[in-house]
């Protein structure tokens, strides 16, 4: 590594202290930056000029440093201890070596390390010499420079100062960056605050920081980690040229950017005065970038307010806005979609609810397992129920028993026995449900629980409930109208029912039937779940129902053309499912009724087989289930079967294929919620670590007229979306705002107009026009700058003007002729004529109407209203003539205008 | 005190320094082509090639080569055999030339480098000790393999810093562009710095570019000048060569580059009338910048602000202190068209209209706190209720002309010309100049209808009430032409221009002058 000859060690160390620049003060910014890379919360420097000498010493309270560690490191030239610490300061090895710009005679070096012996060394300027002692005793630890040379610097003490202020004033401790390196320059302290007067705005992301404000004159200094790096005049400056950006124009009135940005990591170059253009300097200028405009954005808002409707547009803009109403649209498309497709209840009941119906007993409308009757019926009926977190299933109409055509066994026209209820202590399941009669009305009662008899209350009056044979709650309605019906249910075990005949079955059915009776029954309900699932396919499609049909008008019993098909809706599969089960000697029943979901029902019926184990409760087994199916096997394990009631997915109107298993509604939606969920929360977390953190002082006392007129000055260094063209800075009369950037259109246009006094025809044409209110310092620069039509004197001189027999005519004719020009005359004008245009026109038809005042005093007015007189005709022929070289530019409308007064004028003049 | 050996005490870490002189001198790779181009230049090279791919940079070029001892510097710098104090000497050699491309060489992971010059070679690979082949002849050629750089960026990078390089430079086969991008004027810059100075057509920041051997090295922004664009060659110092130096030695310069500026701005203003529009309009900008910074006296009376005249004047260019004293006579207020309005279709308040945009009525609002109030726009198009009028007036007069003709159902024969009367040839040579040349006019027979019986052929019956008044009112005034025309022929054939002049003016047509403009136009209304 060394031994290089001492003069080249001296030649190298004042080329590098050369490297600095011309500023021959730059040494204290490293010794600064050694003290702070040291962990010193202060440093003193002190200066002295006395009998022919100049001397500086540099004092802190770091950490100091061993002998050993000064022999390798900080005396010798581009070692050191800091290359790989990312939170030092310095890192090149030869920043100290810069006190040779001092021009010293010679140089001490002490320091009182905190692991070792205190030693001092004395060089010579020239490095000739060198001497090792002891410093004198202190408190602590630290490191002292002390520089002397042979001439009296008599500006020594400010020179030092100002050297010290300007390259390290916003010098920070390594071990708290958000808290000052207190240096003191002969005992006056040179930290100043990280701040730039209002407007401004101080900002910290991550290592980083920054104050971006406007000022009279641009500028900007950059920092890295509290020590001065470069200044320069705009932020497009401080990275290489192939990377600048148009950033804030140099210099508007009164809104020069003005920057201090302090990178804790940025990357410098050799020379110190420049870092490199890498990502962190690129984000660093990005950001202030974005400070600024939104400092911008501030301090307007400050001036002046914005409603929370202007915020919310300009915070997010058009496109944001337009992305949001998409999305908004998309899901709500989606949504509608799914409600179509939706195989059945859950999801779907919840997007798209029409107006409840009555409900009305189905005793009367299900005649059994059929393709076509179940329909989904629309809309829903009028059940809601509590809790709603519940997913029951309201079995409306029980059938026990199916003939073998298919056919449920009539049902009981008027129950007679009593209903044997149970009392609900807990789980309960309040409903509430518009019944409508005449007869008999089966109450929905969900599947597993019983009617709590003393809860049913009709219309707000107890009700008594008679049982079905099938020991279904049963309440008798006399009248036609709907009636309010509340009850409540709750789980409990039913008194033990008879079971049902073994119904007839096919020959290899009831073998397997017969087989399973020995087995237990959760094993018979699987399996028998999954043959019926094997054999018959859920479809709704139209070939079925055709084929069903045929079927059954050729007498075919119910099983064997099921089977024979191969499909059915859920009644199909669990009418089958339920003759199976009873084959099997599983007390089974079909359920047909609605599913509930968030305290409502489906709209569609459903059917589900209800079985129970010996005196247990009722169960649910449902054929139509999201269990795949798997064709072609002799024997298989059903599945979903003691699921709970949400897994359970039926589809009575999914228009699936039938070997396409019918996806199960509740999983996609949670697990895309649940990662969208993690997605947004870890965006959230690292958007929260990555935060920038904003103090804003504004100014109250800003011109913003001077703001605006810099603004129109530099339109290309704002930029068309900039914040001072939307933000709606203007006064209109009598109410309202105007951004700059609708006033310019409106003014290039003629369109815009303005009023100091709120004179009567501003207030008579302000809603028609866009007026902007003068009286103000703001509209009356704007409105004078972009030439926005004064209406005040507009008033003064419509206010004298008037017209005379031809122009009476003459505007007479010209309203005949649908032109929406009107002429009057006025003394003093102020010009030959001036027009008003005083609204707009509508959809193109009646023309928007526009004044003309026309200087009395005009020769041709009056050689015209002379010859009125005698040759009106000619007069007003001579004054449209010049009157509409005025207002019309088509050579060819003026003619069609002028022929027929030139016509009346001939014959009026012919002798 | 003990005496200590400074030569023990003190030394140099050359591990160190090579790689942070090569590290932190450049900001990364992908400045190195720009840097080996610095090099072919101060070679003397006329034509240099350069190759950019993502692993595989070369360069071509046509001068005499690397100076003698650079390349066996920079082979005992990539020697890492040697000893420390060798490579420090090594380094110090190419330090001095300042070929810092070279020094960056050595912190750079290449895989190979082979330079060959006519003076010498070079090939090393990395881990192996350089190699000297023979030399051969030929121009001089340097290949990095292996380097992994960002081509792009490096593109990027080279094509901002060789732009006003005096070489012809070719960067994957296509020649770079150079000079000044899109300049109004450019201009030479002599003593006390050397360079350009040209004034940009878009753009609102003064830049100035710092040259090193002919490459960009630095630049600084000028604050509060009228935008401009320089390029400065800056002198070789004794120490480093750092881009904070030339922006430190630059700085002396920057104000008197913004008065040059401002000269040229008023160079050109002083031609304003042979540039474009939109030149013009940016000259006025730079004025405009220039003189809100402080104008000198000239600048104020520099013709430079278009203005339309409706006294029958032409229309003409105000000088600042001419603005201020129109405006001063309209009460501070002066009309003003944008640049996009069409001056045709505008209907101005006043007896002037500036052409003005809104850059300059802000800054000249600022400059003479003018107010400006703008013109109405007469409509695109007529209404439709106004469409609709004029559709039934010319039904009108044709249902009246059909009744003639029902009431005069023959054509009159057209009357032979030896035929016509002193008046009825006045006439026909009236309407025939005041016509379109193509229109043929002649007079008929009868009283019945105009007719016109061939596509430019009109034939006016002699005794139709209409004709006999045209006929005895342009005997005694020839200004009747003008309403005649206008009531015969009923739009379908419209009088020229200087017509109607003559008819307002109360002249006869025979003295007034003839116009060759077709339409009327703003200016020469009367």
């Amino acid at each position: 590594m060394r031994k290089i000859r001492r003069v080249d060690f001296h030649r190298r160390a004042l080329w590098e202290a050369d490297r600095y620049g011309s500023d021959s003060w730059v040494f204290l910014r490293e010794l600064l930056q050694n003290a702070r890379d040291a962990g010193a919360g202060r440093v003193e420097v002190k200066t002295e000029a006395l009998r022919g000498t100049s001397r500086l010493s540099c004092q802190d309270d770091g950490a100091g440093m061993t002998l050993e560690h000064a022999r390798r490191y900080l005396f010798t030239l581009y070692a050191s201890s800091k290359d790989q610490d990312a939170g030092s300061a310095g890192r090149f090895g030869v920043g100290f070596w810069s006190v040779l710009r001092f021009r010293p005679a010679h140089i001490l070096v002490r320091s009182w390390p905190s692991g070792g012996r205190a030693w001092e060394i004395a060089l010579a300027g020239d490095l000739s010499t060198a001497a090792q002692g002891l410093p004198p005793p202190r408190r602590g630890t630290g490191t002292e420079v002390i520089l002397e040379r042979p001439d009296a610097e008599p500006d020594l003490a400010r020179a030092v100062f100002e050297a010290a202020w300007r390259e390290a004033r916003y010098l920070c401790r390594r071990d708290d960056p958000e808290r000052r390196l207190l240096v003191m320059v002969n005992g006056r302290a040179i930290s100043a605050a990280f701040d730039l007067p209002p407007p401004s705005a101080r900002f910290r992301r991550g290592a980083s920081r920054g104050v971006v404000a406007l000022g009279a004159t641009p500028g900007v200094e950059l920092f890295a980690k509290g020590l001065h790096v470069r200044a320069a005049t705009t932020l497009g400056d401080l990275v290489a040229p192939s990377e600048a950006s148009q950033s804030l124009p140099t210099l508007a009135q009164g809104l020069a950017p003005r920057v201090l940005l302090d990178g804790g990591d940025l990357d410098l170059l050799l020379a110190r005065g420049d870092a490199r253009t890498n990502r962190a300097l690129m984000r660093l200028v990005r950001l202030a970038q974005r400070e600024l405009e939104r400092l911008l954005g501030r301090q307007l808002d400050l001036i002046r307010p914005q409603s929370l409707g202007q915020r919310v547009w300009e915070v997010l803009g058009r496109r944001t806005l337009l992305a949001i109403a998409l999305m908004a649209a998309a899901v709500v498309g989606a949504g509608a979609l799914r409600l179509r497709d939706a195989p059945s209840g859950a999801e779907a009941i919840v997007v798209d609810r029409p107006s409840p119906i009555p409900y009305r007993d189905l005793a009367g409308r299900y005649h059994g397992p059929e393709m076509d009757r179940l329909a989904p019926s629309q809309p829903p009926i009028a059940l809601v129920y509590a809790p709603r977190q519940e997913s029951p299933r309201f079995a409306a109409l029980l059938v026990d028993r199916l003939e073998a055509s298919g056919r449920a066994a009539p049902f009981e026209a008027h129950p007679v026995r009593p209903y044997a209820g149970s009392p609900c202590a807990k789980s309960c399941l309040e409903v509430e449900l518009l019944a409508e009669g005449p007869g008999p009305i089966r109450l929905p009662i969900p599947t597993g629980h019983r009617l709590d008899p003393d809860s049913v209350l009709l219309d707000g009056r107890r009700a008594s409930v008679l049982a079905t044979e099938t020991d279904q709650p049963v309440l008798e309605l006399a009248g036609a109208s709907p009636r309010d019906l509340r009850y409540r249910t709750g789980p409990a075990v039913p008194p033990p029912s008879a079971p049902a005949p073994s119904p007839p079955l096919p020959a290899g059915l009831a073998d397997v039937a017969r087989e399973l009776r020995s087995r237990p029954l959760p094993e018979r309900v699987s399996r028998l779940l999954g043959a019926v699932q094997d054999a018959v396919a859920y479809s709704t499609d139209d070939a079925f129902v055709m084929r069903h049909r045929a079927a059954a008008a050729a007498g075919q019993p119910f099983i064997e053309r099921t089977l024979a098909v191969g499909a059915g809706d859920c009644d199909i599969q669990n009418g089958l499912l339920m003759l199976l089960f009873q084959a099997a000697g599983v007390p089974a029943r079909l359920a047909v009724g609605y599913l509930g979901n968030g305290g409502h029902v489906a709209p569609s019926l459903h059917a589900w087989v209800e079985y129970r184990d010996g005196s247990g409760p009722w169960r649910i087994a449902d054929a139509s289930t999201s269990t795949p199916v798997r064709r072609g096997a002799t024997v298989a394990m059903g599945g979903g079967l003691e699921a709970p009631y949400p897994a359970l997915s039926p589809r009575p109107e999914s228009k699936l294929p039938a070997t396409m298993p019918p996806a199960n509604p509740s999983v996609f939606p949670r697990s895309l919620a649940l990662g969208l969920s993690l997605l947004i929360a870890s965006g959230a977390g690292l958007r929260f670590a990555h935060r920038t953190r904003r103090s804003v002082r504004l100014d109250h006392g800003q011109h913003l007229p001077r703001l605006l007129l810099g603004a129109l000055q530099h339109p290309d260094g704002f930029g068309p979306g900039s914040v001072i063209f939307h933000h709606r800075l203007l006064p209109l009369f009598p109410r309202g705002r105007l951004a700059l950037g609708e006033a310019w259109d409106l003014a290039a246009r003629g369109r815009l107009y303005s009023t100091r006094a709120g004179c009567a025809l501003a207030r008579r044409l302000a809603r028609r026009l866009t007026v902007v209110d003068a009286s103000q310092p703001e509209g009356a620069t704007v409105s004078d700058t972009l030439g926005a039509v004064d209406l005040d004197s507009w008033d003064a001189v419509l206010a004298r003007s008037r017209t005379g027999p031809l122009l009476d005519a003459l505007n007479a004719y010209l309203r005949h002729r649908g032109e929406g020009w009107s002429f009057r005359t006025a003394t003093a004008a102020g010009a030959d004529h001036a027009t008003l245009r005083l609204a707009s026109s509508w959809l193109g038809w009646r023309p928007a109407p526009r004044i003309v005042v026309l200087d009395e005093t005009l020769a041709w007015l009056r050689a015209a209203e002379e010859l009125w007189e005698g040759h009106p005709a000619e007069a007003l022929f001579t004054a449209a003539d010049r009157a509409l070289d005025l207002i019309e530019p088509s050579a060819r409308d003026r003619s069609l205008l002028l022929a027929p007064l030139a016509r009346a004028a001939l014959l009026e003049a012919a002798p | 005190m003990t005496p200590l050996d400074p030569d023990q005490l003190l030394g140099i870490d050359v591990g160190a320094e090579i790689r942070k002189l090569a590290e932190a001198q450049i900001e990364s790779a992908w400045q190195l082509p720009a840097e080996l181009v610095r090099l072919a230049l101060r070679a003397a090279a006329r034509t240099v090639e350069v190759s950019i791919g993502s692993s595989r940079v070369t360069l071509d070029h046509d001068g005499p080569g690397l100076p003698p001892l650079m390349l066996p510097a920079l082979a005992d710098l990539l020697d890492e055999g040697l000893s420390p104090a060798v490579r420090h000497r090594a380094l110090g050699r190419l330090e001095s030339a300042s070929a810092f491309g070279l020094i960056a060489l050595a912190g750079l992971g290449y895989s190979r480098l082979r330079v060959e010059t006519p003076g010498g070679a070079l090939d090393h690979r990395r881990g192996r000790r350089p190699q000297r082949p023979e030399p051969r002849a030929g121009d001089t050629r340097v290949e990095i393999d292996g380097l992994g750089l960002q081509a792009e960026r490096a593109r990027a990078w080279l094509e901002a810093a060789c732009r006003f390089t005096p070489v012809k430079i070719r960067l994957d086969g296509r020649d770079l562009r150079k000079g000044f991008r899109d300049a109004l004027v450019e201009d030479v810059l002599a003593a006390p710095v050397s360079g350009r100075i040209a004034l940009p057509r878009t753009g609102d920041t003064s830049l100035v570019w710092l040259l090193q051997d002919g490459l960009v090295a630095a630049h600084v922004t000028v604050a509060d000048a009228p935008c401009f664009e320089a390029v400065l060659e800056m002198p070789k110092g004794p120490g480093p060569v750092t881009a904070a130096a030339l922006r430190d030695a630059a700085a002396p310069h920057l104000d008197a580059l913004a008065i040059r500026a401002r000269d040229l701005a008023l160079l050109l203003g002083g031609r304003i009338d042979s540039l474009d529009d939109s030149d013009q309009r940016r000259v006025r900008h730079l004025l405009l910048k220039a003189a809100l910074s402080g104008a000198p006296p000239e600048l104020l009376a520099l013709p430079l602000f278009p203005a339309l005249v409706y006294q029958g004047a032409p229309a003409r260019r105000f000088s600042l202190l001419e603005l201020g004293r129109a405006a001063e006579a309209e009460g501070g207020r002066v009309a003003a068209l944008y640049p996009d309005q069409d001056p045709t279709r505008c209907v101005p308040s006043g007896r002037v209209a500036f052409v003005l945009d809104a850059q300059e009525r802000s800054a000249l609002s600022q400059l003479l706190g003018l107010a400006f109030c703008s013109c109405v726009p007469r409509p695109a198009s007529r209404s439709l209720r106004a469409r609709l009028a004029s559709g039934l007036a010319a039904a009108s007069a044709r249902a009246q002309s059909v009744l003639l003709r029902l009431r005069h159902p023959r054509e009159g024969p057209p009357v032979e010309a030896a035929s016509l009367s002193v008046a009825e040839r006045a006439l026909l040579a009236g309407l025939a100049k005041q016509l379109d040349a193509s229109l043929e006019v002649r007079l008929g027979q009868g009283q019945g209808p105009l007719r016109r019986p061939g596509g430019r052929y009109w034939l006016l019956p002699r005794r139709n009430t209409l004709v006999r008044a045209g006929l005895r009112l342009t005997v005694l005034d020839p200004r009747w032409l003008y309403p005649a025309a206008l009531a015969f022929f009923e739009g379908r054939a419209r009088p020229q221009a200087e017509a109607g002049l003559a008819w307002r003016a109360g002249r006869p047509l025979s003295a007034s002058p003839i116009c060759a403009a077709g339409d009327v136009s703003e200016g020469r209304r009367p």
